[in-house]
């Protein structure tokens, strides 16, 4: 099983496909085959103990039962193991999305502060503006109306200026909420990892399991035949004995 | 495809130093361009249009090129928000877990009561069972503890998912607040960008004495149209053209009502012509009303020049601020004060390349 397991692990295409698939349909794909197998191995595992325990303890069907179980069970963990290795994947894309996008806000923060400050240069030359036509509006009233059209001008080049600082303002808070999502996506990483390996070490006891289920059928098996041989395999489906 | 956006990303980054460079590059013309023209309103009375064209034209290109750089930003910012894709949950039917931990609870009692019924049975073969069980009901502990520790394991990435799911949503929600803040400075700076175009062409008219809204030059079309007492005539012995050369030189300007076009509509014009030995020079500015949805350059200026010919037409070669060769004509209109603009230019992708129109003089 843990070959299985190993193999899903290393099952690049997988990885590659979290990533480069609509997620929506790889993720309900994958969960479809785990409940799939779960219901499998749910299935038969509950009817184990009620299925050998009808045949004599050297039957062949007793072993071929309980390694059909195990088997079920090898299937529900690797349909597992290929969930979480998808959800790694998107995980590990989205890190490394935030990580670029933190770099690209380190990078704009003096951008920021020039946007902000051309803004205030552009207000105060307009206010400049405003000021000389203001004395130039005294000596010739006609001016009055360009007067008024400039001081509309005026603020609304300093209401620009305004919302260019707090866009400002507002990236540095974004890049505040960047570091968060990227602790977070980092937490995630490691949440999922350690639940990857809780996973190979579940399986590893279920395999466990089985094989002394199956250890335990086998001396039922010696201790009420001596003579006999230990309990041979069912013959594979489809052949003749 | 997530990498590609990366890219895109950093592509933008840099385009966007590019866009940056290019409006403060055209910020610093405006403002070089002529920095003493309010304080000259009071004084260069008509002699202030030409400056004021100018200057409309450098805050023209100055709001487009800082519309062009917000506009970017904004795509950068929507962009960001779009590279961050949800990442679906850990999620695994609670069931399935407690099913595992009915299986190991049902199959440990089950060995233990076969156990407790081998008891200390001396016989060798149930010993060796017992044996077998016990190692089963072994394995059966240690599965227990591991499904426990694959349960907390889930609970914890389940828990560290939601927390990053928040974080993304906060992250994307303010990278989409950042670009809607851009939309609405991109749109500002096209409304600033219309109202220093209005602004210099009412200072214009603020400097020769024209009072908004009050009497036009212009009273009429060109039936009715106020005739103004001819002004004097030129000097004798220098009126090479049929008519007096003052209906040609001086400086002339676009009517605020009745006006009279054909072809491109003018939003304002100021022709200013000179004379000197016969030989015309002279400077055309002019905004044009483009259709809506237009992506074209509504600004045109050209120069000209030529000898005055003893025709009532005159015309002259001229050639625009982008290099484009071309024709005016200069007709003296029916009344002293108005003058018929008709040009040609080289095609130029997004200029207006010929136009008709009755100016007034200034």
């Amino acid at each position: 099983m843990l070959a299985a397991v190993a193999v899903a692990a290393q099952d690049k295409p997988l990885q590659e496909k979290a990533a480069q698939d609509k997620p929506i349909g790889l993720f309900s794909s994958l969960q479809q085959n785990v409940e799939k197998r779960t219901s499998e191995w749910d299935t038969l595992a509950n009817n184990l103990e009620g299925r050998i325990g009808r045949l004599l303890p050297c039957d062949p069907r007793v072993r071929s039962a309980i390694e059909e179980v195990s088997r079920a069970s090898e299937g529900r963990i690797v349909a597992l193991t290929e969930y979480w290795l998808a959800v790694s994947a998107a995980s590990k894309t989205q890190t490394e999305a935030v990580r670029r996008l933190l770099a690209q806000e380190d990078a704009s923060a003096a951008d920021r502060k020039t946007d902000a400050a051309d803004a205030e240069q552009e207000r105060v030359a307009v206010n400049a503006q405003l000021t000389d036509l203001g004395e130039s509006a005294k000596r010739l009233p006609s001016l009055a109306a360009a007067q008024k059209a400039l001081d509309g001008l005026a603020q609304s080049t300093a209401r620009m200026a305004e919302l260019a600082a707090e866009r400002g303002q507002s990236a540095e808070r974004l890049d505040q909420e960047l570091r968060d999502l990227l602790n977070a996506t980092q937490a995630r990483q490691t949440a999922i990892e350690n639940a990857m390996k809780a996973l190979a070490a579940e399986g590893l006891r279920w395999s466990g399991y089985y094989a002394s289920r199956e250890a335990r059928a086998q001396t039922e098996c010696i201790i009420t035949n001596p003579n006999g041989a230990a309990a041979p395999r069912a013959p594979a489906p489809g052949k003749k004995q | 495809m997530k990498r590609a956006a990366g890219i895109l990303l950093v592509a933008g980054c840099a385009v966007a130093q590019e866009g940056r460079g290019a409006y403060q590059e055209a910020f610093q013309s405006w403002r070089q361009a002529d920095p003493d023209l309010e304080r000259a309103a009071a004084t260069a009375g008509a002699a202030l249009g030409v400056r004021t064209g100018k200057m409309a034209e450098e805050a023209a290109k100055y709001t487009a090129a800082r519309k062009a750089f917000l506009d970017l930003q904004q795509g950068t910012m929507d962009a960001s928000a779009r590279s961050l894709e949800a990442v679906a949950a850990p999620s695994e039917a609670p069931e399935a877990t407690r099913n595992s931990e009915l299986k190991v609870s049902t199959a440990n009692s089950a060995a233990g009561s076969s156990i407790e019924a081998i008891g200390s049975d001396p016989d060798r073969g149930l010993q060796q069972l017992r044996q077998s069980i016990e190692r089963e009901r072994a394995a059966l502990t240690v599965l227990s503890a591991a499904i426990q520790d694959r349960q907390t394991a889930m609970a914890t990435a389940t828990k560290t998912t939601d927390a990053a799911e928040q974080a993304r949503l906060k992250v994307a929600d303010h990278y989409q607040s950042l670009a809607v803040a851009l939309q609405q400075a991109s749109q500002e700076t096209s409304r600033q960008g219309a109202a220093w175009a209005d602004y210099y062409r009412t200072l214009s008219d603020g400097a020769r004495g024209v009072q908004p809204g009050g009497a036009a030059p212009v009273t009429g079309v060109v039936t009715g149209i106020r005739p103004v007492s001819p002004a004097p005539a030129a000097p004798s012995g220098r009126s090479i053209t049929p008519v007096p050369l003052s209906r040609y030189v001086g400086a002339w300007t676009y009517p605020v009502r009745n006006t009279l076009y054909l072809g491109a509509e003018p939003e304002f014009v100021d022709l200013v012509v000179h004379e000197e030995n016969g030989q015309a020079t002279g400077t055309l500015y002019a905004r044009f009303k483009l259709p809506s949805g237009s992506t074209g350059d509504p600004i045109l200026r050209f120069d000209f020049a030529g000898s005055f010919q003893n025709a009532r037409g005159q015309s002259f070669s001229l050639e625009t601020s982008d290099g484009a060769k071309g024709t005016i004509e200069l007709i003296p209109g029916p009344a002293f004060n108005l003058i018929e603009v008709n040009f040609t230019t080289e095609a130029r992708p997004g200029k207006v390349q010929k136009a008709n129109f009755l100016l007034v003089k200034k």
